[in-house]
């Protein structure tokens, strides 16, 4: 009778056992990243009698953990891929409201200049109209400087909060390890390990993308990215930072194993991490460009038309903004890295070829080769004193020669936002007057420029009437130069008033000059007026507010298309979840169906208990 | 058979709800703002159509402001041509009631005082400012003033001849300002190309009444003396320089014709009348007005200074065409502006209906998206609420 009894109290601990597990999975139903538990129960060895193998009762085999590693591998891929796109969407979000609302002031400000400039050609000389125009110029300035800023803010947050997520995952790696250290002593055994090595994984699977290999010893080794060992079983791998190359201040992610540090690429990374990178480098980079080259356009249009003009006091009107052309602006152009002995120097010649994005100039040790932003490869070749190449409307000027192999970067317009600065504070000094007085008749493009004030200060330019040559009369018509080629070979002296003429003019186009000061002519407000519509960016296509407006809508296509993505992710990711958790959850109604099951189970264990004991009795009692 | 994990099931319904939150938080943002666009990120074509317009609103805008300054402008110069017009007219009649032979030499002196007076004003005149105190007929030298006068009334001109112009559409730029000297000293010479210096005997009639010469490089003087033969026909001697280049008789209706110059007489000539004609292409109504008051000084009965004086009524006429001529080109630039004005406005509306197409919200729409939102999150509420009441616990 004592089987009987044995095999009652078997059933009696294994129905415990699953209810207890049946108690467990239920209060762990909320708990995250926990999974299910099962008592895995067969019967117990069988007892050889008398030529029979009798039952001998069930026995607890095994508690297993219901889990698909396929359905989990998924999962972490998918929250990867979600992490990302939460993390672009939310960054556009901020960039797309700035745009909309601060952003908005830029091209309302720049309007206003050139509303400005519109009432100041009506009252040339008055000292009110000059003042505000300056105060709009300045506003202007500010504002392309404001949200710049904002943008600098951004980026320099972003790298904070790529520091923290970095020590994040280093965190994350430790405990890993931690808890792969408490699985080797435990000997694999213990479920909830497990389960919180999950759930450490599933954490670190949005930060970056992970893979997991399992070792023969039933740990895992964890590799990031592409391919990056963080974890190796009981050992783990730290991510950092390091200056970039060559820009010093892109810091860049690398891998500290042992005592070497290896960079690794951000491209693949995955998850926030490259969210947080693409964001720093490729969207506000790009912001920051298009910005400057909408400051630097403008700055330089404005200096430029200024120089064509007379101020109030007849003077050849100064800049109103601060050079983009200076030397050291030149210099500020070209990132290399610490340590580099090159020279360079870059003038924009050219705004409206002017590309956004990094050039990278590589020397080879015989040629030069650039790659372009738009990863183009292009040999250049560098002639003059010193050498110099001339690429997408920028001078290039080699002052210290790069070494051999050396990599370096050129950014035309990256910080050309944060240095526009107004630079005029007296309105007398805006040029308003043009020596291209209004009684010019003109139809072609050529331009007429004074380079040397003589005594020769009033007198009309005419192209003949096949226009192939010009002529030099005074106001009255009286012929000063007699006819002559048409575009002149170099500068043109007359009485000691030098001027240049260059190619483009139509038949029968007058030039009427007048070097006299005027403070009533408005000719050179004429033009400065046009800026506003006259298409001087991006190889004539487009207005300086047109290149605001884009970058606006470019931000805004961004966003829309990660909240897209955000939203693809999240039905992914849902489903995914929804994968594991059909096999790893807890489902109230089947543990309480489980629970009544082995209630039943336990009583049922118990009467066998009770009637074996009732047979003993009844044994006992026949021999009393 | 599917397994339902209670967490998981409870998580995707929480999220279902959110999303449905988060929609009506999106209808509430619509409704509240009336915009369907309110950034980039909502609607990147259309946000690129609403920049556009927006931009183009705001041009259209500036376009409308600086026609309106323009448009003072001219109408301040056309208010100045319109009083030019009356001094000069009124001037014009002094001269001729000077000329009318039965008045006395003291009422000439009394004309001489009103146009005196007239001078004085016309000056005044050319000399006016707009509101800002600058010159209205200095050219482009807002701030000089155009006309000085010495003691003996010659007017010297201190401008410029430049204008100044306004950008009132993206092509159309119209003139604001109007030089001095082109309106007050470059009167076309009525007479043609000459201006006569009369030397006739007392009694005279003769007048010049037009002086033509096609070549216009021919710069010399020419002179012609009138005589009569002894058959009692009038004859006319031309000189050239002071050289006699040619004589004949003299026909009223063909006047004198040598080479290029073509010169044709009114009135009744008396032998040795002499006239001398200075090649003059325009005049100046100061210098004009001038030899008016100074031939008011002349005696009533000397027929060169009447001749003078009708030279100057001829003047006068020519400069009131000049200033009518002048104020109808300035009319006419009022009308252009005007005309873009209207072209702005209506293109203003054509803007600002699409631009609320493109960003502005259909009310309509959005409260029915809205409802539908509502709805749906409702059902998903109570449908999660009732079902989350059944549960196997609830039999044990």
């Amino acid at each position: 009778m004592s089987d009987l009894l044995s095999i009652g109290t078997q059933g009696i601990l294994t129905t415990q056992r699953q209810l207890n597990t049946t108690g467990h999975n239920i209060s762990n139903v909320n708990t995250e990243g926990y999974s299910k538990q099962s008592i895995e129960q067969r019967t117990a060895d069988a007892l050889y009698t008398g030529g029979q193998y009798l039952g001998n009762g069930v026995l607890v085999a095994d508690v297993r953990r219901n889990f698909d590693k396929f359905a989990i591998s998924e999962f972490n891929i998918a929250t990867s891929a979600h992490s990302h796109a939460i993390s672009r969407n939310e960054q556009l979000g901020i960039l797309d409201e700035l745009m909309a609302s601060s952003g908005k002031k830029v091209p309302e400000n720049i309007n206003m200049f050139f509303s400005a400039v519109k009432a100041m050609t009506d009252t040339p000389n008055d000292m009110g109209a000059r003042k505000i125009v300056l105060e709009q110029a300045k506003m202007a300035a500010d504002s392309i400087k404001d949200v710049n800023s904002v943008l600098e803010r951004q980026a320099s947050e972003v790298n904070d909060e790529i520091d923290i997520t970095v020590a994040r995952v280093n965190a994350i790696g430790k405990e890993l390890v931690d808890v792969q250290q408490a699985i080797m002593k435990s000997g694999g055994k213990d479920n909830n390990l497990y389960d919180r090595q999950q759930n450490l994984l599933n954490d670190l699977s949005q930060y970056t993308q992970i893979t997991t290999n399992l070792r023969r010893d039933g740990l895992y080794n964890v590799l990031i990215g592409s391919g990056h060992t963080l974890v190796a079983g009981v050992h783990a791998s730290e991510l950092t930072t390091i200056e970039g190359s060559p820009d010093v201040q892109q810091r860049r992610l690398a891998l500290v194993s042992g005592n070497n540090v290896k960079a690794i690429s951000s491209e693949d990374i995955r998850g926030k991490l490259e969210g947080l990178f693409d964001y720093r480098d490729k969207t506000i980079g790009m912001a920051r460009d298009e910005l400057g080259r909408m400051a630097m356009g403008f700055a330089l249009a404005m200096n430029e038309l200024q120089s064509q003009g007379f101020d109030l006091k007849g003077n050849v009107g100064k800049a109103m903004f601060n050079d983009f052309n200076h030397p050291d602006v030149a210099k500020s152009r070209v990132d290399k890295a610490s340590g580099s002995t090159a020279d360079l120097s870059v003038y924009i010649d050219d705004i409206s070829k002017t590309r956004v994005g990094d050039y990278q100039l590589k020397f080879d040790g015989v040629n030069h080769i650039v790659t372009t932003p738009d990863q183009k490869e292009q040999m250049v070749t560098a002639v003059g004193v010193p050498p110099r190449f001339v690429i997408d409307g920028m001078r290039v000027e080699i002052n210290q020669p790069l070494a051999t192999g050396e990599r370096l970067l050129i950014r035309p317009v990256r910080d050309a936002a944060a240095r526009i600065n107004m630079i005029m504070s007296d309105p007398s000094e805006i040029a308003a007057q043009s020596y291209i007085s209004s009684t010019s008749q003109l139809n072609g493009d050529a331009k007429l420029q004074v380079d040397t004030k003589g005594a020769q200060e009033q007198f009309q330019v005419v192209i003949s009437e096949d226009g192939s040559q010009f002529s030099v009369f005074d106001l009255e018509g009286n012929l000063l130069q007699s006819p002559q080629n048409y575009p002149p070979a170099g500068p043109v002296l007359l009485n000691g008033t030098v001027f240049s003429l260059s190619a483009g003019a139509a038949k029968n186009d007058r030039f009427v000059v007048s070097l006299l000061p005027a403070d009533g002519e408005n000719g050179n407000l004429m033009r400065m007026q046009k800026l506003q519509t006259v298409k001087m960016m991006d190889n004539g296509r487009a207005t300086l507010i047109d290149v605001f407006e884009g970058l606006t809508s470019n931000i805004g296509a961004q966003k829309s298309s990660f909240a897209n993505l955000e939203a693809l992710t999240r039905t992914e990711l849902d489903a995914a979840q929804g994968r594991v958790a059909q096999t790893s959850g807890v489902n109230l109604d089947e543990e309480a169906a489980n629970m009544m099951k082995f209630q039943q189970a336990y009583m049922a264990s118990s009467r066998i208990m009770t009637a074996a004991n009732q047979a003993f009795e009844t044994l006992l009692n026949a021999t009393r | 058979m599917t397994r339902i994990a209670s967490f998981h099931n409870y998580q995707s319904v929480g999220n279902d709800i959110m999303r449905q939150q988060v929609k009506l938080q999106q209808n509430h943002d619509q409704l509240a703002s009336g915009k369907r666009v309110r950034t980039a990120g909502d609607d990147p074509v259309a946000s690129i159509y609403a920049q556009n317009l927006s931009q183009q609103s705001t041009q259209i805008n500036q376009y409308l402001d600086t026609i309106n300054l323009a448009k003072s402008r001219l109408s301040n110069t056309e208010l100045s041509l319109t009083s030019g017009e009356d001094l000069i007219d009124t001037a014009k009649r002094n001269v001729m009631k000077m000329i009318n032979g039965s008045l006395a030499s003291a009422d000439r002196k009394a004309h001489r005082q009103d146009l005196q007076a007239l001078f004085d004003d016309i000056i005044n005149l050319a000399n006016g400012k707009d509101e800002s105190g600058n010159y209205l007929f200095s050219g482009t030298l807002a701030s000089k003033q155009p006309f000085f006068r010495d003691g003996s009334n010659n007017v010297r001109y201190a401008g410029d001849s430049f204008h100044r112009m306004a950008q009132v559409a993206p092509v159309v730029e119209v003139q604001t300002s109007m030089p001095g000297d082109a309106l007050f000293t470059q009167i076309p010479n009525p007479y043609g190309d000459y201006q006569p210096d009369y030397e006739l005997q007392s009694g005279s009639l003769l007048l010049l009444s037009q002086a033509l010469n096609s070549d216009s490089s021919d710069a010399s003087t020419y002179q012609v003396t009138f005589s009569q033969n002894a058959s009692g026909a009038t004859r006319y001697e031309l000189l050239q320089d002071g050289v006699v280049v040619d004589t004949g008789a003299y026909d009223p209706k063909s006047g004198v014709e040598w080479g290029s110059v073509k010169f044709t007489f009114a009135g009744e000539s008396l032998p040795g009348d002499s006239i001398t004609l200075t090649r003059q292409q325009n005049f100046n109504l100061f210098d004009s007005l001038k030899l008016g008051i100074d031939m008011a000084n002349e005696s009533i009965f000397d027929a060169s200074s009447t001749g003078k004086l009708h030279q100057v009524v001829e003047q006068l006429g020519e400069a009131f065409k000049h200033f009518n001529q002048a104020r109808a080109e300035v009319g006419s630039r009022l009308n252009t502006l005007e005309r873009q004005q209207e072209m702005h406005l209506d293109y203003q509306v054509v803007v600002k209906r699409s631009l609320s197409t493109v960003e502005d919200l259909n009310y309509a729409t959005a409260v029915i998206d809205m409802n539908e939102n509502m709805l749906a999150l409702q059902a998903s509420q109570q449908a999660f609420a009732k079902t989350k009441q059944l549960s196997l616990f609830n039999y044990m």
